[in-house]
């Protein structure tokens, strides 16, 4: 029998080459057949996050009317994931309200991962009633799920890819954030302006997004005349202890220090830079622009500098004069309906939609419609940003804000 | 800076050491990986913090946690390994019992708290003082001076109090123990709850340090808490403290003039290497297979 | 009732493995949906991945929680080789192979000789050494960005694009893997690592090279690893670190576990069930982790062995008055 079994095995090779060969010049097609049967799930997450608008009645002509969104809605990144899903369902919320539309929201996790991603993309692009794809919030997750979108023509808008490569990737790739090409160039340039200093010194987490960020800023940073005297990577999520890169950044008499990273990497690098009596100027990106990392750092990460392409929502944002209208609305709405202050993440991801929703709108359903129009995109302002635009790379670029932390507050300074 | 650098190693080592010694204990009991030791750590914290929000009373809620973290190494090793000594499975099946509880704990209190760093109050702030060029904080010196206490006391308990004795009886053979009247099923129960104790008060300790905690604590301290038992030698108490300190002060050594994005590759890789030439860690006592 | 089943599986074998292998075959022309066949080749990669853990944890009691740390060399070898010389699958696949070989080699040589639990911890230690090697080592492997647009494998010349032609390369894979266990059990190597299993020290005074089997099968083991890998980078076309981290590690002993240590069948249970189940259970996704927690925990307490752990199909033929040529080697208890 040993001997029989190995035929029958040998055969069972041998069958599957010839139908290899067999299937050979068969396309990559979506079907719809299969997708149906596993069933497109509908995300109900958070306990206090309502379940995914139902649709009702009129739908659009070519039958579509849902956009399809992919965040990490589980794992560590989950608490991104959950702020980009309620920034979409809050902005789909009232889009629908204000226009009378009835589009549609379905939420997939992509657990932070890649394999995910590419899993997920393959169940939207499958589906007949999808406009669009939009996440994630990971560049890599994003990237990952692109050529699926880019083979099936259809559209991926993430709120969250800030990765260079990422719009290159194909024709219907877009992004709401700034692109980490020009981000870190003009976090150096307004930085250099505003502290005048030559020494620089990078903690940067070893990312996608900390390697880029850390290397454009580093080189624009040379090129305005100012030295980098230390270049430290950490691995994210399992660093905490700073004191060691701190201990050696001290010693290379940095004057000031860039945290590439997130709020709470950031909050622990401030802390514990104070710790040491280090007197560098601390600077940290858009990420940190949180109230967590105020929380965790207390009064002692006042001084340091916050830059961001994203806004920040303070507690009495909604009520201040330098806030316009619609930021105020957003505000309003989102501390109501999930009874916190939405952060730059939601915001994103209420841009992202919005526009969508408005090209839709506009010029239909169609992707290469839609494409020509996000690429075509000049001077727009939303909650997340001021003269969004993108470039003839399709590449975003906005303005900067800069922060500086003042009696544990976020304070815009420029 | 080299000063400045064992400082902190030592700091994040006596951390580890904390928690070692009880992984160690639990060890030298039951022959037992616990997974679950990281778990507990993060639970501690956690348990800890929110009390404290409750209560208001930090101490008390220190306190508290201590209490219910011991519970809950309890209550793993009462559902769940003690069934499965009975049934005389093998030890493969109680190390991925822990491996299944640890899972579980995790994610369970992922789903309550949510993933984010929560900030944590830190109640040993009382400034710092300067060696040399090495800033230390006070915070640090009662960190190393808690692990200390907490290993003397152990020990104390371990070689000189007949709970010990019966503790080292246990670790020795289980059943001569039983025949000799000791009730073996307390003592694990009992080693259990000292592991989680000892597990609550470090992750507090080092929430306090860090001022924030977060659900990822647990897996990131594991593998360096096996580490540091393994080097100093499984089921050896002072091994744990020795091991522990070493892969602190390694790895912040490494960090800090080495790299420090392979700051943990190579303290581990060092751990190899140990292992190759004292195959029963450093204070390890050379088993002999009888047959 | 598993070994009801069993039997039942036993008895009517030839006609099971025929509609098997006619299932398999036809799968991607009834299933049309990308997504499925997805999910099926997928699958297949991981009964891969199972049955070379299973030789090393299962068959021959060594648990090792390193696992991923060669499949992720497997994939970094096959994504370089393809994106920096732009040679054929079949010298991708054979790098990879080889790498992870001798990365097997490598720590197995060292740490083969320590004792049991001893040897479980390190191999951890050396899934996350690996990881971060990968993370850092941004001059080869580019770190966390990972490698991208690594080209479908092509064999000589032809390229396997459709995901129906990629279904069946992971099906001629698990043939392959199954074919290397299936030898390796049924022959002395088999036997030897049975007995070091069960006593270590008896096999030893047996006049068995204890060292030398277990180096060979964690080296052949790592092997099978290495091949899913490569199989996996130019599936996906995408590798980065995050993808060969130790919670892969814990997945895929969970799905030796499953199926049942030592069994191979129980490989293919264990593998195919937990792929699927997850893609099923999508809406419950946050719940994932803390459902393979519980799953775990109870399977220990009901089912320390998994489900196909205590079956010898071997024994149950020949209990079951089959005749020697009729019985089904090598999976054993």
């Amino acid at each position: 029998m040993k001997k029989s079994f190995r035929k029958i095995i040998s055969a069972m090779a041998g069958i599957s080459m010839i139908a290899a060969l067999a299937g050979c010049g068969r396309q990559a097609a979506p079907e719809g057949s299969g997708a149906a049967a596993v069933g497109a799930q509908t995300q109900a997450v958070q306990n206090d996050a309502p379940g995914t608008q139902a649709a009702d009645g009129s739908a659009q002509e070519s039958g579509k009317n849902k956009l399809a969104y992919f965040f990490p809605l589980t794992g560590e990144q989950m608490q991104y994931g959950t702020m980009l899903q309620r920034g979409a369902e809050l902005a789909l919320e009232l889009y629908n309200e204000e226009h009378g539309t009835s589009y549609t929201a379905e939420f997939h996790d992509d657990k932070g991962d890649a394999t995910e991603a590419v899993n997920v993309a393959n169940k939207i692009v499958a589906d007949p009633s999808v406009i669009a794809g939009l996440g994630s919030y990971s560049s890599s997750c994003a990237m990952a799920a692109a050529p699926i979108f880019e083979d099936n023509e259809m559209l991926l808008f993430s709120p969250n890819a800030s990765h260079t490569d990422f719009p290159a990737m194909g024709r219907f790739m877009f992004s709401c954030v700034m692109s980490q090409k020009y981000e870190g160039a003009q976090f150096a340039d307004e930085l250099f302006k505003v502290t005048g200093a030559k020494k620089l010194a990078i903690i940067y987490q070893n990312t996608d997004q900390g390697v880029l960020a850390s290397e454009l800023f580093s080189d624009q940073w040379k090129s305005l005349g100012g030295e980098v005297v230390a270049m430290e990577a950490y691995v994210t999520g399992s660093t905490k202890d700073f004191s060691p890169v701190l201990s050696k950044i001290k010693e290379a008499g940095a004057e000031v220090i860039y945290a590439s990273a997130a709020y709470n990497e950031a909050a622990q690098i401030f802390l514990q830079a104070k710790n040491l009596n280090i007197e560098a100027q601390l600077v940290g990106p858009g990420m940190c622009l949180k109230n967590e990392l105020l929380e965790i750092t207390e009064d002692k990460a006042d001084g340091a500098i916050v830059l961001s392409s994203i806004p920040y929502f303070a507690e009495d944002s909604a009520e201040r004069d330098d806030v316009d209208e619609a930021t105020k609305n957003f505000i309003t709405r989102f501390t109501e309906k999930y009874g916190e202050i939405p952060d730059g993440f939601a915001a994103s991801s209420y841009d992202t939609t919005n526009i969508l929703l408005g090209f839709i709108d506009e010029v239909g359903t169609d992707s290469d419609a839609l494409r020509q129009k996000l690429a075509a995109m000049r001077e727009f302002n939303g909650v997340s940003g001021y003269n969004m635009a993108f470039n003839e790379n399709k590449e975003m670029v906005k303005g900067i804000y800069v922060f500086e932390i003042r009696d544990n507050t976020f304070v815009r300074i420029n | 800076m080299l000063l400045q650098q064992i400082i902190n190693g030592i700091t994040i080592g006596s951390t580890y050491a904390l928690v070692a010694i009880g992984f160690t204990m639990v060890f030298g009991v039951l022959e037992l990986t616990n997974f679950a030791n990281g778990s507990l750590y993060m639970l501690g914290a956690y348990l800890s913090l929110m009390l404290y929000l409750a209560t208001g009373n930090f101490w008390v809620s220190f306190a508290g946690s201590i209490i219910l973290t011991g519970a809950a190494g309890y209550l793993i090793e009462r559902l769940a390994l003690r069934h499965l000594r009975q049934k005389g499975a093998p030890k493969l099946s109680a190390l991925i019992t822990t491996l299944g509880m640890s899972m579980l704990l995790d994610n369970l209190v992922m789903i309550c708290f949510g993933s984010e760093s929560k900030p944590f109050p830190n109640k040993l702030d009382f400034g710092r003082f300067t060696i040399g060029s090495a800033v230390v904080s006070y915070t640090q010196v009662i960190i190393l001076a808690v692990a200390c206490i907490l290993m003397l006391i152990l020990s104390l308990v371990v070689y000189k109090t007949k709970l010990g004795k019966a503790m080292r009886c246990t670790a020795q053979n289980m059943e001569a123990a039983r025949l000799m009247g000791i009730n073996t099923n307390q003592i694990i129960a009992m080693t259990f709850v000292i592991a989680g104790a000892l597990a609550c008060i470090s992750g507090t300790l080092v929430g306090m340090y860090y001022s924030s905690i977060d659900v990822s604590m647990g897996s990131m301290i594991g593998m360096k808490i096996f580490a540091s038992a393994i080097l100093g030698g499984v089921g050896v108490l002072p091994g744990a403290v020795v091991g522990g300190l070493c892969m602190g002060i390694l790895e912040t050594v490494v960090a800090g003039f080495v790299s420090s994005g392979y700051r943990d590759a190579i303290a581990f890789t060092v751990l190899i290497v140990v292992l190759l030439f004292r195959p029963s860690g450093l204070f390890g006592k050379k088993q002999i297979n009888k047959v | 009732m598993i070994d009801k089943f069993s039997e039942f599986l036993l008895v009517h074998k030839k006609l099971l493995l025929c509609l098997t292998l006619a299932l398999t075959a036809v799968f991607p022309f009834v299933f049309t949906s990308q997504y499925v066949i997805r999910i099926a080749t997928i699958a297949l990669m991981y009964v891969v991945l199972t049955l070379s853990l299973n030789l090393i944890s299962g068959m021959m009691g060594q648990v090792s929680f390193g696992h991923s740390a060669f499949f992720g060399i497997g994939a970094y070898a096959a994504a370089l080789t393809v994106t920096r010389t732009g040679l054929g699958a079949e010298v991708s696949f054979l790098a990879a192979i080889l790498l992870a070989g001798v990365f097997g080699a490598l720590l197995g040589l060292p740490v083969l000789r320590l004792k049991g639990y001893y040897f479980t911890i390190v191999t951890m230690v050396f899934c996350e050494i690996i990881r971060i090697v990968e993370l850092n080592w941004m001059s080869v492997t580019r770190g966390p960005l990972g490698i991208m647009a690594i080209g479908k494998p092509s064999f000589f010349g032809f390229t396997l694009r459709s995901q129906t032609q990629l279904y069946f390369l992971a099906v001629i894979l698990v043939a392959v893997a199954y074919l290397v266990v299936h030898n390796i059990m049924n022959s002395r190597i088999g036997n030897a690592i049975m007995a070091i299993r069960d006593d270590e020290l008896a096999a030893s005074s047996m006049g068995i090279n204890v060292f030398k089997y277990k180096v060979m099968v964690f080296v052949i083991a790592s092997m099978l690893a290495g091949l899913a890998g490569a199989f996996y980078a130019q599936y996906t076309g995408y590798i980065d670190p995050t993808n060969f981290s130790s919670v892969k590690s814990n997945e895929m002993l969970l799905m030796v576990i499953f199926g049942g240590l030592g069994n191979a069948f129980g490989s293919f249970v264990g593998a195919i069930v937990l792929t699927i189940i997850p893609e099923l259970l999508r809406g419950l996704s946050i719940y994932r982790q803390l459902i393979y927690g519980g799953l775990l925990v109870l399977l220990m307490m009901v089912r320390p062995q998994g489900l196909f752990g205590s079956v010898n199909f071997k024994y149950l033929g020949q209990r079951m008055g089959m005749g020697a040529k009729e019985q089904k080697g090598g999976e054993t208890k």
